[in-house]
């Protein structure tokens, strides 16, 4: 920071430890921040790691009764187990616990919304269309890493899919892997409703 | 598959020295965290629980070209030197080995002789694939993670949510379950005090820092780990190559720290790397967190020019051969304190020895590239560290 300067939002007197230079569309603005304002607008410097443990205190009293559920049906854990000890106990309290997750979720990485692979699982559960949506991105991924060895499997499993009569199609989800052979473990299904949780704080 | 041997290159391959800025990026690592569908996570598994995420992992594992020609070391039955010599090549976490070196039941690592991915199976989730590269190559390192991911997620079912992503036991791994990192030697930034400032920009910027041994270690010779610290909401081509950028930027603030250095301190920089070669070459007795002072000295050294040798492969091998597991394997027994310290400077002086006169062959962004003798002719002692 070139010199000492005050916060810049209205009303607040603290001294700047933030400075934040903007430049939008060509133009040029510089702005100053204390540290609270600026942890407000999501530019504090972070804690060399998560405090998980604060942040998971502070849960509850967010979140109001959007789970219904205090306890994950599917292995027992207690939401105050969690809390405890910052770790769930199946896939499925995901879903059990939902809305006070998206709440964390979104604290902890800034998003509750996956934006990285496409993942269906092995077995007859997984639909087509989500077959292909996945092994195109898989593909876009190996042509973009210029590994052509991957991305010509993944090419034919995805012409397997798109034209069925050359092959057998119920195979292709496992085509693009030998390691898919003969097994199948069929997948519990986990809460994935498209849902935002009400009353999430955020 | 349950052979509890290993051999002397066992996830040793990122050691070489070889990828892009080695000599300031000792490594790069991916790892990716996933779990099995409708099992529980391992902490609530129970022992018949990790058996069976182990049998079925094993199995899959079996499949897998990545993975292909692999050992399944399930630590209760490996030796306890073992499982600490596993750990200092980094293929089980200090979680993996267990309170008090204890491993439980149904926890694994997987790995095989130059593959440069590996598994380590029941730690904090079931799966955690892990790949390692020399240099700054993170983008090669999530490729092959990548590659071994489709294969294992193919054969078994991940737990995954539409929205949420790969699910993990704790949230601060859930989405892409992707930590990259690298391992990075900034003395430059220490010895110029840029270091606070420069790792507090890290913080700003979303990534982390930690000592050489991951979550929880000190950092010791001037190492430092600089990873992810979010995993929900990019991509992992998005998370890598943030990480790979801010590394860069990282690495240009250590070469301008060193200009620095050369240029208002050339005596005493001459006169620091040049005592930290001579006890290297010389001493009797070290302690490892002394050697590993000394290697940073050393390879500052090296890379500024004022030490003729040895090659960044040498300097690899030491920090993870001469540690105190591999130490005492090499000598075949259980050793005092004092011993080890011995057996560790013997160590070092016949590699350091072996290496006399060879240097990198290429030095990346300096002008007269090929000086000196070929690395391949460094002839080290005893590569091997176990039987």
């Amino acid at each position: 920071m070139p010199e000492r300067k005050n916060c810049d939002v209205e009303g607040c007197e603290n001294r700047a430890v933030v400075y934040l230079e903007k430049v939008v569309n060509g133009h040029r603005s510089n702005h100053y921040y204390c540290e609270g304002c600026a942890a407000e607008k999501g530019l504090g410097p972070k804690s060399e790691a998560f405090d998980i443990g604060e942040i998971l205190a502070q849960m509850g009293a967010e979140a109001p009764g959007a789970d219904k559920a205090e306890t994950c049906g599917f292995c027992g854990l207690g939401h105050g187990d969690f809390k405890k000890t910052g770790r769930l106990g199946c896939p499925e309290c995901y879903g059990s616990f939902e809305a006070k997750l998206r709440t964390l979720l979104r604290r902890i990485h800034g998003s509750d919304q996956h934006a990285g692979k496409v993942y269906l699982p092995p077995g007859p559960g997984a639909d087509e269309a989500g077959r292909l949506r996945a092994l195109r991105g898989r593909l876009a991924r190996a042509v973009a890493a210029e590994d052509f060895e991957h991305a010509a499997v993944l090419r034919d499993a995805i012409r397997l899919i798109e034209a069925p009569d050359d092959g057998d199609a119920s195979a292709v989800g496992t085509a693009a892997s030998s390691s898919a052979r003969g097994r199948q473990g069929r997948p519990s299904p986990v809460s994935a409703g498209g849902k935002k949780a009400d009353g999430d704080g955020l | 598959m349950s052979s509890a041997d290993f051999g002397a290159g066992l996830g040793l391959g990122w050691l070489d020295g070889s990828g892009p800025r080695a000599q300031v990026v000792v490594s790069t690592r991916v790892r990716l965290a996933r779990n099995l569908q409708g099992s529980p996570f391992v902490s609530r598994a129970g022992e018949t629980g990790r058996m069976e995420v182990l049998e079925r992992v094993s199995a899959a594992v079996a499949e897998a070209p990545a993975l292909q020609g692999a050992t399944v070391f399930g630590l209760p039955s490996v030796s306890e030197r073992r499982r600490r010599m596993l750990h200092e090549r980094r293929l089980v976490s200090r979680e993996l080995l267990g309170a008090e070196n204890e491993p439980r039941a149904g926890t694994a690592a997987i790995a095989a002789e130059g593959r440069s991915v590996s598994l380590m199976v029941n730690e904090e989730d079931h799966l955690r694939l892990q790949s390692l590269a020399p240099g700054l190559q993170l983008a090669e390192a999530w490729r092959r993670a990548d590659r071994l991911d489709d294969e294992i997620g193919a054969a078994l079912p991940f737990a995954y949510h539409n929205e949420f992503g790969f699910l993990t036991a704790c949230p601060t791994n859930a989405g892409t379950g992707l930590r990259a990192s690298a391992l990075v030697h900034l003395p430059g930034l220490v010895l110029t005090k840029e270091i606070e400032k420069v790792l507090r920009g890290v913080s700003q910027v979303g990534l982390t820092f930690r000592g050489l041994y991951g979550e929880g270690s000190d950092v010791v010779g001037n190492f430092f780990q600089i990873s992810n610290q979010t995993t929900l909401g990019r991509s992992e081509e998005d998370l890598v190559g943030h990480v790979e950028r801010i590394v860069d930027t990282v690495i240009q603030k250590e070469a301008q720290a060193r200009e620095v250095l050369m240029r208002d301190a050339r005596a005493a920089m001459e006169d620091k790397v040049w005592r930290a070669y001579g006890l290297l070459r010389h001493a009797r007795s070290l302690r490892y967190e002394e050697m590993i002072n000394l290697l940073s000295g050393v390879r500052l050294g090296v890379a500024l020019r004022l030490l003729p040798d040895p090659p960044v492969e040498t300097l690899n091998k030491l920090m993870i051969l001469a540690q105190t597991a591999h130490v005492e394997e090499t000598s075949g027994g259980d050793l005092s304190a004092a011993e080890r310290h011995g057996r560790r400077a013997e160590h070092v002086r016949a590699r350091m020895e072996a290496a006399s006169g060879v240097q990198d062959g290429a030095r990346p962004g300096r002008g007269n590239a090929r000086r000196g003798k070929a690395r391949d002719k460094e002839t080290a002692p005893d590569d091997g560290a176990s039987g």
